[in-house]
């Protein structure tokens, strides 16, 4: 049974700003009881998370919406164990596929069909489920024999089709997503919608961040409006 | 202290995490090239033997039996701190997957690890010609030179952990470990040898990678490493890996801030 469950979660970033971040700066603040360096252990926070509390129970496809810096991708990276909060508690049950940012990862100078192992192994997959996992994907992205080339000689929209293919290839009870995937042509993007579709229907819990209402109100049965790291707007639809 | 076991248990527990990795980083990094990281051998061999003939005759040694010593203190400090430079941006250099998945962060030390000992294998090559041309007798002591080969890993590993948590949280350590290698080349016996210090050995005695190297040097040249370097050797494996403990468990939930 996958669950999320945050409790009154803060996410400070310190912000190093060259001084505080240099070792010296901290020695000499350490050496003169902060006399010297002063203004150097002001270290600048930003509050990305202010105090969150959040239940998703299974079966909530959540739309998670905001202007800029309201706190999504922070939010979503939390829910992906990346930043653990300082105050606060995260309880998350259930395995997590993470599609913030697709593109990240791929080695330029790998082959499509390396870059496929090594992304599959680093979201998880088994040795043993590695093989159905790599003819799904090489099916799904249609890139023929480029798999064999480095993929530097890519185009930019193939490089993306293989990204959203490995990406979305592996099955997990959590999807997280930030803004909707949609890559290439015209012809794959329609391909990526109904493969996005299936992969939401499949998952248990769905939590998307975006700045597109009309598409949250589409595909989300409840929206969070962010605004400064706090939910000012819970909506059920 | 838990909090550290569960990552490095982790981590072992994956070895497709960063033995799969550290192989592929090597591939990738001789992609282009046809012989590839025998590159690597080859500028280690020719290194070897033009330094090794010049340091002997300025020490005026026998270089049968100076090249040997040489060769393997050179490549076994190449290993050290190749690893340790790399560790500097151990976690930098993946904030990528780090910001995105949440995997053991020792698993990044580990294919660093793996890359760098790779490379070690490669120059191994070198030790095997310069052994041929020396006429070095193979004694059973070698097999110990592999098992403390073992206790050195462990020193390194606590140390690459320890140096990439902290380059992490200050940027401006990495030039800094960077110098401080480069004075420890020449601080420690790879060049010259210990008797040479004439009564001030203690220049060499109190430097750990003296120990490190000899434990390994020592019985791949045919000799019992002293029971000191034994010491040494095992006690900073344990000093370091407790640290490393301490420094990851206080600050493992920080790194991904960091970055």
């Amino acid at each position: 049974m996958s669950m999320i469950s945050l409790k009154d979660v803060s996410i400070d970033f310190p912000i190093y700003l060259g001084s505080s971040r240099s070792l010296r700066n901290t020695f000499i603040n350490k050496a003169t009881g902060g006399r010297v360096a002063k203004e150097s252990s002001r270290v600048v926070v930003v509050k990305a998370l202010d105090n969150l509390t959040l239940d998703v129970l299974p079966g909530e496809r959540i739309g998670l919406y905001g202007h800029n810096g309201s706190g999504k991708t922070t939010l979503l990276r939390v829910l992906a164990g990346v930043y653990v909060p300082v105050v606060g508690s995260v309880l998350v049950k259930g395995s997590i596929a993470s599609l913030l940012d697709i593109g990240l990862g791929l080695d330029t100078e790998a082959t499509g069909l390396e870059n496929i192992y090594m992304r599959s192994l680093l979201m998880g997959v088994d040795k043993k489920d590695l093989k159905g996992i790599v003819s799904q994907v090489v099916e799904f992205a249609g890139l023929g024999d480029y798999l064999d080339l480095p993929l530097r000689t890519y185009s930019s929209g193939m490089q993306m089709r293989l990204a959203f293919s490995i990406s979305t290839a592996v099955h997990a009870d959590i999807v997280l997503m930030d803004e909707w995937l949609s890559v290439g042509d015209e012809d794959f993007r329609q391909k990526c919608d109904e493969r996005l579709k299936e992969k939401i229907n499949n998952s248990s819990i769905f939590v998307i961040a975006s700045q597109d209402y009309g598409l949250l109100e589409r595909n989300c049965n409840r929206i969070l409006k962010l605004c400064s790291g706090k939910i000012i707007e819970d909506i059920r639809l | 202290m838990a909090i550290t076991s569960n990552d490095i248990f982790e981590a072992l527990q994956k070895p497709s995490l960063w033995w799969h990795f550290g192989i592929q980083d090597i591939k990738l990094r001789y992609r282009r090239s046809i012989i590839g990281p025998w590159w690597l051998t080859i500028s280690t061999g020719i290194m070897v033997a033009s330094l090794g003939f010049l340091w002997s005759k300025i020490f005026g040694n026998d270089i049968a039996s100076y090249l040997p010593y040489y060769a393997i203190g050179q490549i076994f400090w190449n290993w050290m701190s190749g690893q340790i430079t790399e560790s500097c941006s151990g976690f930098s250099q993946f904030e990528g997957i780090i910001k995105q998945v949440k995997l053991p962060f020792f698993a990044y030390i580990l294919r660093i690890f793996t890359r760098n000992t790779i490379i070690l294998l490669h120059n191994s090559v070198v030790l095997i010609l310069v052994f041929l041309y020396c006429n070095k007798a193979i004694s059973v002591l070698m097999l110990l030179a592999i098992f403390n080969l073992f206790i050195v890993s462990l020193s390194i590993l606590s140390a690459s952990l320890i140096v990439a948590i902290l380059c992490t949280r200050y940027r401006d350590l990495t030039p800094v470990i960077a110098s401080i290698l480069q004075i420890l080349f020449f601080f420690s016996p790879i060049l010259w040898e210990p008797s040479s210090l004439r009564g001030k050995s203690y220049i060499a005695q109190i430097n750990p990678i003296y120990h490190w190297i000899e434990v390994i040097r020592e019985p791949l040249l045919g000799n019992m490493p002293s029971a000191l370097s034994f010491y040494v050797a095992i006690g900073s494996a344990l000093v370091l890996s407790v640290v490393a403990s301490v420094l990851l468990s206080r600050f493992k939930n920080r790194i991904a801030y960091w970055l």
